[in-house]
């Protein structure tokens, strides 16, 4: 059998009232403030070839842009962190232990005495 | 062209709901959700402004952004899975080991 | 210049030596440290002596050794020595008696079985080591800090049993008593800091000095309260006053030493004779230049010391114990010094604490012996006999008591006369307050030879009493030899200082005594006090008549005392007679209830005093801080449960104050316009 999402309503919704306030506030401020007009790219640019360019701090591109080749590097190496740091964090040890994280306030050790315990009896 | 209120308006109502998300749900893997809508709210604004100003810096700003927001999903579903082991549980809520 | 001189601070070093070993090895070493304690006190005398006929031979030293604290307005606070010739003969007088009080320890203290000797000897050792840093300090606050570590020492060796119940509330007494005068003595020293910008006793910046100059309008000192100079003087004066009465046990503040006698009887006598009381009439003596500009300090002094003198020989007729009689006697001659001292009699005064501190160091350690021979047994009315017993007790003793009942050829005698007759002359001069406190004097001479021989009759004299004074206690050479020494000084050094042979024959030159403290320094000589002195003279046929008028009276008083404890005392089975006071006799046991009176003034109006200050502490002061702290507790534990640790919560809080703060900033911003 099939469901179907449900929308439910209840008091666990009261706190998005907050996040309904901070929209009205933003809004409020966007259409009260003023702009000059906007410029524009040029017409025919190449933006995508622009972005490449700037990415790599070249200045073949049509559209101008600032240099990112230190944040491309930086962003590179992030990732690389994150990767390592996400496969670390989702490792299990062998044998259903745990050793790599230890977060658990002790949990786990007292289940397993407890376990031992009741062997024990 | 569009002025750029309407960009505004538009990027403020993604960000706001990804914050409702966030204040209502106890879901871990709706509070990633919901972090995604905030951090492309974000994104919004910068392609809207590169526009604006003639001007790539913003798109390509948008890209990094792009790269890091994968990141912070794959630390965020290493972090889930850990709260999973330790709370048989991906409810939030249950996680309060560090209050007072 | 090297000379002797340069090895004065050895003399101070020495006894601190002994502290140091007695306190670090005395219970390793034989004696209990006794024997490092006699060594540093023999080589201090040495020194002493030496130092002695160096300032004989005109040599003086005054330098300052090291300076603790420099100042930046010029004010340096500095440790340094003066030696002139009071420095040097009370240098003589302290190195003597402590060490014949070392030495009568090992009879007193060794030969009894004493427990905790090396720290008797460390204490002994410290007592003398403050007491010669006293005696040579060059400036006021040098004075001070070694004044207050006498008093420390008097502290730990008065309370030297403490497993008792009586010396530990003594010590305690004997400390917080003089530590109310020394308080405002503190105030004096800074005052005369304030004044002067120098405490210096001697050389181009002494005190003194400057007060004399201001006075006669060379310079200006600062004056406070916008008192006039000699006003200022004068307050000053008081104050440092303070401090001597606190320490030399004059009225009101003397009740601490009779109590004190709880301590060791060695003690006692280097107590009483050479350091703690002696200390507070040296100070005037010190600064006496000071004194001698302001007449009404010197008025109080001679008041102060003439009614001392007089109310403590009549409580000293009345007690039981040798010691309490030896104590208030004390009092009474220290009385004398002060009346001396206010009287313009610089010379007699030295010369009593110089005379006094042989004889009373010798009746104390007499007293011990006998205390020994009693088996610690300190009431008279249990002695009697022990003259033929204890021969050489008996007449060191007995050689002590003339010289304190001021019986000619004595010791006392000659001081005390001279004393008296400075008083005399001053006070026919045209000072009804001297002639008041002449009066006083000379009556307290006929108590005095009253209860001394009241004391030597009873100990001595008759049967014995009791069966202890039958068959008394052995002493050895350790207590009889000091006691000789001292009987012989007590015999004979009057005849340093014989004035009234020299005014009635007009034999030029025996006053030795006042050549000696005219030398050194130009200001700081009996000379130049003299020329100071705020009194006129005057004489009852010529200046021979007045001084044969005024020995001739005192010596009868003295005799006419002396004779009346003969006919009461001196017989076989003597009775107590103190019944025939009547109801004085209440008053006198009870110190004319000056004990008692103080308390009430701590009971009674300093203790509400304080406890109201006590609510005010712990109820305003106290109460606010614990208030904070309270409301900050209290406050803590709410605002700490916004911490919930559940996600949700923070983003709600963080949400929350986003939007406030664009509100706030839109608002002041003018966004909403």
């Amino acid at each position: 059998m099939t469901t179907k999402p449900q929308l439910k309503l209840g008091s666990h919704l009261v706190p998005g009232l907050a996040a309904v306030a901070l929209f009205v506030v933003m809004a409020v401020v966007f259409l009260g403030a003023s702009f000059p007009n906007p410029q524009g790219f040029a017409e025919g640019a190449n933006i995508t070839a622009s972005i490449g360019y700037s990415m790599f701090n070249l200045d073949f591109g049509d559209v101008a842009g600032e240099g990112f080749l230190a944040a491309f590097i930086v962003i590179a190496v992030t990732l690389d962190v994150a990767l390592d740091g996400a496969i670390h964090l989702a490792r299990r040890e062998e044998g259903g232990q745990m050793r790599t994280i230890l977060t658990d306030g002790g949990r786990e050790l007292k289940r397993t005495l407890f376990d031992d315990e009741e062997d024990d009896r | 062209m569009v002025p750029p209120q309407y960009y505004l308006l538009l990027s403020a109502a993604v960000f706001c709901i990804g914050v409702f998300g966030l204040l209502t749900r106890r879901n871990a893997l709706l509070f990633l959700m919901s972090v995604e809508l905030m951090l492309n709210a974000a994104n919004i604004n910068l392609v809207a402004f590169s526009l604006y100003w003639g001007n790539v810096t913003g798109q390509t700003f948008t890209l990094f952004t792009l790269a890091l927001a994968a990141a912070e999903v794959a630390v965020g579903i290493g972090i889930i899975l850990v709260l999973y082991r330790n709370f048989d549980d991906v409810d939030v809520t249950n996680a309060t080991t560090m209050r007072w | 210049m090297a000379g002797i001189l340069d090895f004065a601070p050895a003399i101070v070093l020495l006894p601190f030596l002994s502290f140091l070993i007695a306190l670090g090895a005395g219970r390793y070493m034989p004696k209990g440290g006794a024997l490092a304690g006699i060594g540093a006190t023999a080589g201090s005398f040495v020194l002493s002596i030496a130092t002695f006929f160096a300032v004989s031979g005109g040599q003086t030293y005054n330098q300052t050794i090291y300076t603790w604290a420099e100042g930046l307005d010029a004010i340096n606070l500095t440790f340094g020595l003066l030696i002139d010739p009071l420095s040097s003969m009370m240098l003589v007088i302290v190195t003597l008696v402590a060490l014949l009080v070392h030495i009568f320890s090992l009879g007193y203290m060794n030969d009894e079985g004493e427990t905790g000797l090396p720290r008797y000897y460390a204490g002994l050792g410290l007592f003398t080591a403050s007491m010669l840093g006293f005696v040579v300090a060059d400036n006021l606050l040098m004075a001070f800090m070694f004044f207050e570590l006498v008093g420390l020492c008097s502290y730990l060796l008065i309370g030297f049993h403490f497993r008792q119940d009586g010396p530990p509330s003594a010590a305690k007494k004997a400390f917080l008593v003089t530590r109310f005068g020394d308080y405002f003595f503190l105030i004096g020293v800074v005052a005369v800091f304030a004044t002067f910008g120098s405490a210096a006793f001697a050389g181009p910046d002494a005190f003194p000095v400057l007060a004399e100059e201001a006075l006669a309008g060379e310079h200006s000192v600062n004056t406070f309260l916008g008192m006039g100079e000699q006003a200022w003087f004068t307050v000053v004066g008081l104050l440092v006053l303070g401090g001597v009465v606190g320490k030399s046990a004059q009225f009101p503040l003397h009740t601490w030493l009779p109590d004190a006698m709880e301590g060791p009887t060695p003690v006692s006598a280097l107590i009483h004779a050479a350091t703690m009381v002696a200390a507070g009439v040296y100070l005037v003596a010190r600064m006496y230049g000071f004194y001698v500009l302001t007449p009404t300090t010197l008025a109080i002094i001679a008041l102060i010391g003439g009614f001392t003198a007089l109310f403590a020989a009549t409580m000293g007729v009345v007690k039981k114990e040798i010691k309490q009689v030896l104590a208030y006697s004390t009092i009474s001659q220290y009385g004398y010094m002060m009346l001396g001292l206010g009287a313009g009699g610089y010379v007699a005064a030295t010369f009593h604490l110089m005379t006094h501190a042989f004889f009373k160091a010798l009746l104390f350690l007499g007293a011990g012996s006998v205390i020994i021979a009693m088996h610690h047994n300190e009431n008279m009315w249990d002695m009697g006999g022990l003259k033929d017993k204890m021969p050489v007790t008996y007449y060191a003793f007995l050689s002590g008591s003339l010289a304190l009942a001021g019986i000619v050829p004595f010791a006392g005698f000659w001081s005390k006369d001279e004393v008296l007759y400075e008083t005399l002359i001053h006070g026919l001069g045209g000072s009804p307050i001297l002639l008041a406190a002449y009066a006083m004097g000379l009556l307290a001479v006929f108590f005095t030879g009253f209860y001394t021989f009241r004391m030597v009759f009873l100990t001595f004299h008759g049967e014995p009493r009791s069966g202890t004074a039958r068959d008394p206690h052995g002493v050895r050479w350790n207590v009889k030899g000091p006691l000789a020494v001292l009987g012989v000084l007590a015999a004979t050094t009057g005849l340093v200082n014989m004035v009234p042979v020299e005014k009635l024959f007009g034999i030029e030159g025996i006053d030795f005594l006042h050549q000696f403290l005219d030398g050194s320094f130009s200001s700081l000589n009996a000379h130049h006090y003299a020329e100071l002195i705020p009194y006129s003279s005057g004489y009852i046929g010529g200046e021979a008549g007045t001084v044969a008028i005024g020995a001739a009276v005192s010596l009868g008083f003295a005799l006419g005392g002396a004779a009346l404890a003969h006919v009461l005392y001196n017989v076989p089975e003597p009775v107590e007679h103190t019944d025939k006071l009547g109801s004085i006799k209440t008053v006198l046991y009870n110190n004319y209830y000056q004990d008692e009176y103080q308390v009430w003034i701590a009971t009674g109006v300093v203790q509400p005093i304080s406890r109201v200050l006590d609510k005010f502490d712990q109820g305003i002061v106290d109460g606010v801080v614990n208030g904070i702290s309270s409301v900050s507790l209290f406050a803590g534990g709410r605002v700490k449960r916004v911490q919930t640790g559940v996600v949700s919560n923070y983003a709600a809080l963080l949400t929350l104050g986003l939007t406030a703060l664009l509100l706030g900033l839109g608002l002041l911003g003018g966004w909403f316009a």
